[in-house]
């Protein structure tokens, strides 16, 4: 592991303004700017940003289970991590340049598609996708052989944003003991408005050479542009035509910024995936 | 719209889920399921409920290979390309429910 | 290529965290804002509130106020304490910076002391080492100089024998010059005595009458006509340069006299009222001091201011010898039983010398000077008596260093002289006293002084007439006292024209004529 890159990457922060439309006799409080860590989740943030709003004077204690968040009027996913959110959203023209606006809203009911994320639960969603990496990884042999506070321990190096925990924790699940290569590598692509995508990547190619990030989103997305291909329908043209143009046009991003295609996807694994053990790249139109 | 677009497509591809209970979950009298390729694992959650007859109250858990509990928001797509159990050619994603947390 | 995409992964994060540091910047300047805001409108809404609470806070902030005070106090003093005790620490530290820097001065001193002490040493180890070198060269040096001077003082001894052998042919050189001188004369005399003898007349045959009527001889041959006292002077002259310490008769007619001008001349009376010298004795570099003969054997001895004695042979007219050894003046000497003579000395010294031989034969150490000795005392012929400074008569048996006899007088004793029967000693001393000490008893016998006699000098001489019956001393008026020697009473006193001191007196041996020597050149023959 590299730990320049993995510090530097758990160090980078992005700018977010929560803004709550409650109504009220007051009008609605001033917006709430934070700065969050790319790793953490809004489930974490959302109870220390309602209690901001709630030492408003004469206003009503917002409770969390009354309120649903939105960006740009859409639902938002409380159990990815800001990061991913914020760099899934940056492609697009966001409101206010750099920053991930948020509506705390207290209308009722929820859209369907909102899902409030407890601490509790998100914790136990954490754990369950570090052992799915870890399954992919090691068929969750790392997992099953860590102690039973090992990992409690790296969810609170999250919770608390404490590197150091954290370090001495994800080099247990990235380098692991035997030193054996990863069977997958946890690979989570994020193209626009579609669910994310996921494959079975190896860290080499069958010839032996290193696999590069590049090599494996494009194979990614080949297999999802193929099943799509087998169904031929008026949107799949949609999706084609952002596809079709060279896949060497499409940005990957990650933590904010372009990675190189070139990267070895074991460098990616180990250095640029988030706590929960998986890398997740955005795509971005070429601009 | 394109995601609205995609949901309403006339021929998605359908995959073969076999469900499978743990601990005290209550046994389904079908335990095959075909669904679209691009539904999610949190659409089947609430297709799985109402089957259970599971109250808002009750928690109900999904794994794989009886080891984790994949993302809601996966899609079969991505379920069956990465942990399905291929048999008789087809491809089946096996999966198992709980109303209790298990495996950690 | 390989390892670049690592490079622009860590440059685009830093990138994207400097961008997101202005927007940081700008957040943390919002929520300061906000609170603010947010705290007015606090403090609005709690205007509204009722003055209980307000003033229930306000007692409550009064007594965390007070309380704060107190703590503060608290702090202060030990604050205060805190101050104190840095301050006594601080003195402390810079009492003992002080005397460390003193402590580091006086060892630098030291130090310093220590390596010039040090390049001291070096210096004096060099200089014992050049020392050490020195005392070598000049030990062999020393030793070599010493082998030189051994072999000088042998060149000297021999230089000195063959000096003394030089002498001694000298000696006999002039001797043999005078003997010859003498034979010339001797024959010539002859010559004149057989002239004479031819001539032969009866005024030989008058003389041979006159000589059988001539009353009985003097032991030593000389006629005895019987002490007269003097009453004329029958010539005066000057003869020496200066002082004239003593005048001697050597026979009834030559007579030899001695002082500063370092000669002893000898001269002989033509009975008509003149004199001629017929001898010159040099041998001396400083004034003589007293004069004795021996008839038998015509030998004179002198003492000298020289610090030497010195004896001549009168029948040749040659020196003898020259005895050295006093260490001062010598004041007087006398012929001592045979072959020898007593010299006395202002170096409080008595030397006893052995004419034989030329070398002193006995030193004696009276511890007082010897101002005049006197030989030939009845009794023992090797008694002698020496006087002193200290008004002491000595008497020594020339054996004896220490004195046989020691007699105190009322004066220093200027003056000896023995009687001729040797029984009896007159003696003049610094008192104007003359005295006769018999020496049987060492009893007075006779005191002798007059009204206007007074000792001339320390040295100065008084004597028996030749037949023993007068007793004559001069005076510092530079006249002259004659006693009878049996009464004691003064017989006659002799003026002289001058008023010079007499130092000195000699009776002729006949009886008949009284030498006087003064301080000033003159001497007078008294008849």
């Amino acid at each position: 592991m590299d730990y320049e890159v993995s510090r530097k990457v758990w160090d980078s922060q992005i700018p977010v303004q929560f803004t709550l439309q409650a109504g009220g006799p007051l009008g609605d409080p001033l917006p709430y700017y934070t700065m969050l860590p790319r790793f953490t989740y809004l489930a974490l943030t959302l109870p220390k940003v309602l209690s901001s709003f709630n030492r408003r004077e004469n206003g009503e204690t917002i409770l969390a289970e009354k309120v649903h968040l939105e960006v740009n009027g859409a639902p938002v996913k409380m159990y990815i991590p800001v990061g991913v959110i914020y760099d899934q959203l940056n492609q697009k023209n966001l409101e206010s340049e750099g920053i991930l606006e948020i509506h705390v809203r207290t209308s009722q009911p929820a859209p369907l598609d909102f899902q409030m994320v407890s601490v509790d639960s998100m914790r136990a969603m954490f754990c369950q996708t570090v052992k799915e990496a870890d399954y992919l990884k090691t068929k969750a042999e790392v997992t099953s052989s860590l102690m039973k506070e090992d990992m409690p321990q790296l969810w609170q190096s999250v919770v608390n944003n404490n590197f150091d925990e954290y370090w001495g924790m994800i080099q247990k699940l990235m380098d692991p003991k035997d030193g054996k290569d990863f069977l997958h590598v946890p690979l989570r692509v994020y193209v626009k408005n579609q669910p994310f995508k996921q494959a079975l990547i190896t860290v080499k190619h069958p010839d032996g050479s290193l696999r590069t990030i590049g090599d494996a989103v494009s194979e990614i997305l080949q297999l999802s542009t193929s099943s799509e291909a087998s169904t031929p329908t008026s949107e799949s043209s949609a999706t084609s035509s952002s596809e079709a143009s060279s896949p060497d046009d499409r940005r990957l991003i990650s933590h904010g910024i372009d990675v190189p295609r070139h990267t070895p996807l074991i460098f990616a694994a180990k250095n640029l995936s988030y706590p929960d053990n998986f890398v997740h790249i955005v795509i971005a139109e070429a601009r | 719209m394109e995601s609205v677009a995609s949901e309403s497509a006339p021929k998605p591809k359908k995959i073969t889920v076999k469900l499978k209970n743990i601990g005290d979950a209550p046994v389904l009298k079908n335990k095959k399921l075909v669904v679209k390729a691009s539904d999610t694992l949190a659409s089947l959650t609430k297709v799985l409920r109402k089957m259970l007859n599971l109250t808002l109250h009750d928690s109900l858990f999904l794994y794989i290979d009886t080891t984790f509990a994949p993302s809601l928001d996966s899609t079969f797509e991505v379920l069956a390309r990465c942990y399905a159990v291929k048999t008789t050619g087809d491809e089946v994603v096996e999966l198992q429910y709980s109303t209790t947390p298990a495996y950690g | 290529m390989s390892k670049d995409y690592r490079k622009l992964i860590v440059q685009r994060l830093e990138d994207v965290k400097q961008k997101n540091k202005k927007i940081a910047v700008f957040y943390d300047n919002y929520s300061k804002l906000s609170a603010a805001v947010e705290k007015r409108h606090k403090y609005d809404s709690t205007r509204s509130d009722e003055n209980l609470k307000e003033s229930e806070e306000f007692a409550r902030v009064k007594e965390e106020m007070a309380e704060l005070y107190r703590s503060k106090c608290q702090n202060d003093q030990r604050l205060i304490n805190a101050n104190h005790s840095i301050l006594s620490f601080e003195k402390k530290t810079s009492a003992l910076l002080a005397e460390k820097k003193s402590l580091e001065e006086q060892s630098q001193k030291i130090s310093s002391k220590y390596a010039t002490a040090k390049v001291e040493i070096q210096k004096f180890l060099v200089d014992n080492e050049q020392l050490n070198d020195e005392r070598i060269a000049t030990n062999s040096t020393v030793t070599a100089l010493t082998k030189q001077i051994q072999e000088m003082e042998n060149d000297r001894i021999q230089f000195l024998n063959k000096i003394r052998q030089l002498n001694e042919t000298r000696i006999d050189l002039l001797n043999a010059e005078v003997a010859m001188e003498e034979r010339k004369r001797h024959s010539k005399m002859q010559e004149m005595i057989i002239k004479a003898v031819e001539e032969v007349t009866d005024t030989d045959l008058k003389l041979d009458a006159m000589l059988k009527a001539m009353p009985a001889t003097n032991s030593n041959g000389d006629l005895l006509l019987g002490d007269s006292i003097p009453s004329r002077a029958e010539f005066t002259f000057e003869c020496d340069e200066g002082e004239v310490n003593d005048v001697r008769w050597l026979d009834a007619e030559t007579f030899a006299t001695g002082g500063s001008d370092r000669k002893i001349k000898v001269w002989k009376t033509d009975g008509h009222g003149g004199q001629t010298r017929i001898e010159t004795l040099s041998g001396s570099n400083a004034s003589f001091t007293r004069i004795d003969y021996e008839r038998d054997r015509k030998l004179l001895i002198a003492s000298s201011n020289d610090k030497n004695v010195l004896v001549w042979n009168l029948d040749t007219s040659r020196l003898m010898s020259t005895l050295s050894g006093h260490a001062d003046q010598v004041t007087c000497v006398k012929f001592y039983q045979s072959h020898s003579a007593v010299s006395g000395s202002a170096d409080r010294i008595i030397k006893i010398w052995d004419l034989q031989n030329q070398r002193c034969s006995l030193s004696l150490f009276p511890a007082s000077k010897i101002l005049d000795v006197a030989t030939n005392l009845g009794g023992s012929p090797s008694l002698f008596a020496s006087g002193h400074f200290d008004k002491k008569l000595r008497f020594y048996d020339g054996r004896s260093v220490e004195p046989v006899k020691t007699v105190e007088m009322g004066g220093r004793i200027t003056s000896l002289d023995v009687s001729m029967n040797g029984c009896e000693l007159l003696i003049s001393t610094r008192d104007d006293t003359i005295s006769m000490l018999d020496l049987r008893t060492f009893q007075t016998l006779h005191c002798y002084s007059a009204e206007n006699y007074r000792t001339s000098s320390d040295t100065s001489r008084v004597i028996l007439s030749s037949g023993n019956e007068y007793v004559a001393a001069g005076s510092s008026n530079g006249s002259i006292f004659i006693w009878n020697k049996h009464s004691a009473k003064l017989e006659k006193r002799l003026t002289s024209s001058s008023e010079n001191a007499i130092f000195s007196l000699s009776w002729n041996p006949t009886g008949y004529g009284l030498l006087s020597s003064s301080k000033q050149k003159v001497v007078t023959l008294w008849k």
